[in-house]
């Protein structure tokens, strides 16, 4: 297909100037890309990985289980997948989304076909790793997800592509179609869009709790099934390889992290997910129901999220032992994992060479990749501090918490103000200062220097 | 003080695998015999300097003794470590098989990170996979007038052999060409065919055809997509750079 040629909005490409009677809303594909990928730029969940699948020589496209990151826009994120929505059309009126039916916003449609040659020209000259296709409500959600369906159906069986295409099941849609699409895609999610019930039923007035879970059960089954058939027929179709994630809004109700935290353990442990994204709520509208955010996207309290996520996933935390009804908030100055540390002294300090695995994890500093190598590197030998720095292990922040042979590596007070005081001092990797800015203009009304603080007040209110 | 040897290993797999072949047969005490790949910059006092002439029939056999008493897994570290530019890797797998071969450890090889040989194997290891597992998502190839996809790369390692085993896979039928400028070497894969190397003068670079019309028109589609899939508000260049370093934009599309 030539991206020369205009392409009318019901997918008949005009190919000479007799037929320009019927275009009516023409658009070029560049525009329909503008589009798209504008409305497509809030969800999250952009990654490639956990399916290791080599080509078989017949088409175009295999599929590695870390994950290829092809390029990062300006804001840092990672370019892996051609994340577009199939349409900006909707009818819902969901009140923080930017693609809402009330809003005044030029719209645009994919044709499948053109999903199709865009997916593939990207593609072959290894800009992207796949597709991520999401959309909004076309006439009705069943009818959205048989479109998307379609384009998903050319990909893989006219244009072979082998490659990673990621793809959100619309709620409300038919289970038929859902399960159509599991055997076709590496990935499937539902977005849960708010942490609580009453958020939603407040915000999103079209969607409810349920009609977001029952495809999300259905999905976790359906990857269940598959898992115990390809456990005795070898070469049965895989459905959703790649697992199921969801993704939800932080800073757009007044939800405490503490809910939040045990929402993502609840779907975890209940409902088989692989990954949940937290999205810091942007102000794309305004309504009487939203929160003002002067600071900006909450990405301080983003950021956190990530971090208790992570402890909940491969360090053995568990909800409650991170926050409480008491302290339902993150530690703005702190990580969760020095933050519980400093509030569980009693277990500290621990002996690298006889801590067993799980305690190590524990340890402020010290991640799953140094944990292992400690416990490989400590069958050898008795291991001192010069073995740990040998092997790379990070101590600024290990260090009050660790002995090694009995001794700490300076004179150190197990003291939670004095281990509070000088983690302080050690500058915390934050992704979110702005091009290190370390000066701000004073303000009358805030300090500056926690604007995060100010916009979790404005959410509360 | 003693005596030390230094064999001195041309500069590839195959030289410095010989190397350590050499070293076995001439029977030298390992713990006064070093590698060195090239000349180097200094010459060391009481040590006698011997060239070894690469073959390929010796690193085979190195080859197949390491696969064959520590496994596949630490075969394939090996041979990313020696894709390596540090100087010092040619000592450091010479110094792990010595200590592997010598057998006072329990359980895998690799494990034995109380040996400072094989620490420093396994991060020379991860830096060249750091480093083509980046040119995995960041080379971009450009559509010739002839068809053919053509892709420039500025390496600091020696990654071609890993780059061709993945893009061979992922593009069978295809015809494409990646040029490392740095190492001069070219790979080559036409369709339905195995791939390989060349020397970067097979390439004839004058010959080679200019970017077909449909090309240009992709390459602004993609640009236009990088652009408008950032957030305002989010915008945050360091993290950028962190996540993409400075030196592999110059060979992309959309930083041009």
């Amino acid at each position: 297909m030539d991206y020369n040629l205009a392409i009318n909005n019901k997918g008949i490409a005009i190919a000479n100037n007799e037929s320009v009677s019927i275009k009516r809303e023409d658009m070029s594909i560049r525009k329909k890309l503008g589009i798209l990928t504008d409305a497509a730029k809030y969800d999250v969940a952009c990654t490639s990985s956990g399916v290791e699948r080599r080509g078989d020589g017949s088409g175009m496209g295999n599929s590695i289980a870390a994950g290829i990151c092809h390029s990062f826009s300006a804001d840092g994120r990672c370019i892996s997948l051609l994340k577009i929505l199939m349409t900006n059309e909707c009818i819902y009126d969901c009140r923080y989304c930017r693609n809402r039916v009330s809003n005044d916003i030029e719209r645009a449609t994919f044709t499948p076909e053109e999903i199709c040659t865009l997916t593939m020209d990207f593609y072959r000259r290894n800009y992207i790793e796949g597709l991520f296709l999401s959309s909004g409500i076309l006439h009705n959600p069943s009818y959205t997800m048989e479109r998307m369906y379609h384009a998903i159906f050319l990909l893989r069986n006219k244009y072979h592509f082998q490659g990673y295409i990621h793809v959100k099941a619309i709620p409300g849609s038919d289970a038929a179609l859902i399960e159509k699409m599991g055997y076709l895609v590496d990935r499937m999610s539902v977005n849960l869009e708010l942490p609580t019930a009453e958020g939603l039923s407040r915000l999103a007035p079209n969607k409810s709790r349920k009609t977001i879970l029952t495809p999300m059960r259905q999905i976790q089954n359906g990857i269940q099934q598959s898992k115990n058939e390809v456990a005795i027929y070898k070469h049965a179709p895989a459905f959703v390889s790649g697992g199921q994630s969801t993704q939800m809004i932080i800073g757009c109700t007044p939800e405490t992290d503490y809910q939040i935290v045990n929402v993502a353990e609840n779907l975890y442990k209940k409902f088989k997910l692989k990954r949940v994204f937290y999205s810091a709520y942007v102000q794309v509208n305004t309504d009487k129901e939203l929160p003002a955010l002067p600071g900006g996207p909450p990405l301080l309290r983003e950021h956190r999220l990530y971090q208790a996520d992570f402890l909940m996933r491969f360090y053995g935390f568990e909800a409650q032992e991170l926050l409480s009804e008491e302290k339902p908030n993150f530690n703005v100055l702190l990580d969760p994992k020095a933050d519980w540390a400093l509030r569980h002294l009693e277990l500290f300090p621990v002996e690298i060479n006889r801590a067993d695995y799980s305690m190590l994890l524990r340890i402020p500093g010290i991640g799953v990749k140094s944990a292992q190598k400690i416990v490989k590197a400590r069958r050898g030998c008795t291991l001192t501090f010069e073995h740990l720095k040998k092997l790379n292990v990070s101590l600024k922040r290990a260090l009050y918490f660790i002995t090694c042979n009995g001794k700490m590596l300076y004179r150190t007070k197990i003291e939670e103000d004095y281990i509070t005081r000088h983690l302080l001092d050690v500058k915390e990797r934050l992704p979110i200062d702005t091009d290190g800015l370390t000066y701000r203009q004073l303000s009358l009304f805030d300090t500056g220097l926690f604007p995060e603080v100010n916009s979790l007040r404005a959410i509360s209110g | 003080m003693e005596k030390q040897f230094i064999l001195v290993c041309e500069d590839s797999d195959i030289g410095i695998l010989t190397g350590v072949y050499e070293a076995y047969e001439r029977r030298l005490s390992h713990d006064i015999t070093f590698l060195q790949v090239g000349n180097g910059d200094n010459l060391r006092l009481f040590s006698e300097y011997i060239t070894v002439e690469p073959s390929s029939i010796k690193a085979e056999k190195v080859m197949h003794t390491v696969e064959l008493r520590f496994g596949k897994e630490t075969l394939r570290i090996i041979m990313e470590a020696l894709g390596s530019a540090d100087s010092g890797r040619a000592d450091a797998v010479y110094k792990m098989i010595v200590f592997g071969l010598r057998g006072k450890y329990h359980g895998k090889l690799i494990d034995c990170l109380s040996c400072d040989a094989v620490v420093k194997v396994i991060a020379l290891s991860t830096n060249v996979w750091h480093e083509y597992h980046h040119l995995y998502g960041f080379i971009r190839f450009e559509e010739l007038k002839n068809g053919i996809l053509y892709s420039v790369v500025h390496a600091k390692n020696r990654v071609m052999p890993f780059l061709g085993e993945h893009f061979a896979n992922r593009f069978p039928n295809e015809n494409f060409i990646i040029y490392d400028e740095n190492h001069n070497i070219c790979l080559v894969h036409s369709t339905g065919k195995e791939w390989f190397l060349a020397d970067g003068s097979f390439l004839q670079k004058e010959n080679i055809p200019e970017i077909s019309d449909r090309e240009a028109r992709i390459q602004e589609l993609f640009c236009y997509f990088c652009q408008t899939i950032s957030i305002r508000e989010r915008e945050n260049s360091s993290l950028q750079k962190q996540m993409l370093p400075l030196r592999f934009r110059s060979d992309m599309i959309e930083f041009r």
